[in-house]
């Protein structure tokens, strides 16, 4: 019985076979998890090299861009239009001319709205009616004042003659001054 | 099994480490990316409302017409026998429309003779005249040029 038990059992050689194989095949596990081959390591070498190059193009690709924007919002926003001030002074200015220039004035009237410039654009006027009457060379120099301001547009612009005014013409003016966006 | 236990114990980092430090570079490549992609934007934004801006004020000052100019010639003349009573512009067509009686055709002519010159601001573009009771009617319409 002992005899039979004995042959049953693996010898010791054997079961140190079984163990040097159980350890290498641990090892190679092992290595599949932790590890690679040579190629893997320089593939992914070159890969994390060439990341690297790109990373230090992008980055001064944002420094390049920061500087622009920085430097873009510490300009000046262009403001070519006048200011709404600018254009409200237009009335007073026209109002001075013509008594300076004895013109009479019939009808002045001003208001601020805002129209539309496109479908999606709007944009803040002033508008000016005025009726004056006077000389015509005087008349003249109250549309000088208008052809000054480069945002103004005429709507309507009418000169008449009637015999009972003898000397003198009415002016009648309609017109949009354009200004900024306050 | 040895083979492959030398190979690797030959690497040096550990192709695990590789790619963790490749992840978090594609990782960082992104970000950059995204800020690059986010800045540019920006500054097209900016770019195209100073443009923006920039373009509305050439289109309306470019429309913007001297009418004293235009006008002064129409009006400023000296002809004895023509009497003119209106002059009106259209802005939308860039034209003026002259209106007055005068006494006969060669009164007419002396104004176009004073209208119609090089230098003019306007070109003239149609004349009228008809007989009134009290003279000729006499109409002229000019394009601003």
């Amino acid at each position: 019985m002992l005899e039979r038990h004995k042959k049953s059992l693996l010898r010791p050689d054997q079961i140190l076979v079984l163990l040097v194989a159980a350890a290498g095949f641990g090892v190679y596990c092992l290595g599949q998890q932790i590890g690679g081959l040579p190629e893997e390591e320089k593939d992914l070498g070159n890969q994390i090299r060439r990341r690297d190059v790109t990373l230090e193009d992008l980055a001064q690709e944002v420094a390049d861009l920061e500087t622009q924007v920085t430097e873009l919002e510490a300009q000046e926003f262009p403001q070519p239009f006048p200011s709404q001030a600018e254009v409200t002074n237009l009335g007073p200015a026209l109002s001075v001319y013509v008594v300076d220039n004895g013109l009479k004035l019939l009808n002045f009237n001003t208001s601020r709205r805002v129209i539309p410039i496109s479908e999606e654009e709007q944009r803040p006027v002033v508008s000016y009616l005025v009726i004056a009457q006077g000389y015509a060379a005087s008349l003249m120099g109250l549309l000088e004042l208008v052809d000054a301001v480069d945002t103004a547009v005429v709507e309507a612009l009418e000169f008449s003659w009637e015999p009972e005014l003898q000397f003198d013409w009415i002016l009648n003016l309609c017109m949009i001054v354009h200004h900024s966006v306050q | 099994m040895l083979s492959r236990f030398s190979e690797l114990n030959s690497t040096s980092v550990g192709v695990e480490t590789l790619k963790v430090v490749l992840e978090k570079a594609v990782i960082a490549e992104n970000d950059e990316a995204f800020r690059v992609q986010e800045l540019t934007e920006k500054l097209d934004l900016m770019n195209a409302a100073r443009e923006k801006i920039s373009n509305t004020y050439a289109s309306i000052s470019g429309s913007h017409i001297p009418w004293r100019t235009a006008v002064d010639p129409l009006l400023n003349f000296a002809v004895p026998g023509l009497q003119l009573s209106l002059a009106t512009a259209d802005p939308e067509k860039r034209q003026v429309m002259i209106a007055g009686l005068a006494n006969d055709v060669g009164d007419v002519v002396s104004n176009r003779s004073q209208v119609e010159v090089i230098n003019s601001p306007t070109d003239l573009i149609s004349t009228s005249f008809q007989q009134v009771e009290n003279g000729l009617q006499y109409n002229a319409e000019f394009m601003l040029k």
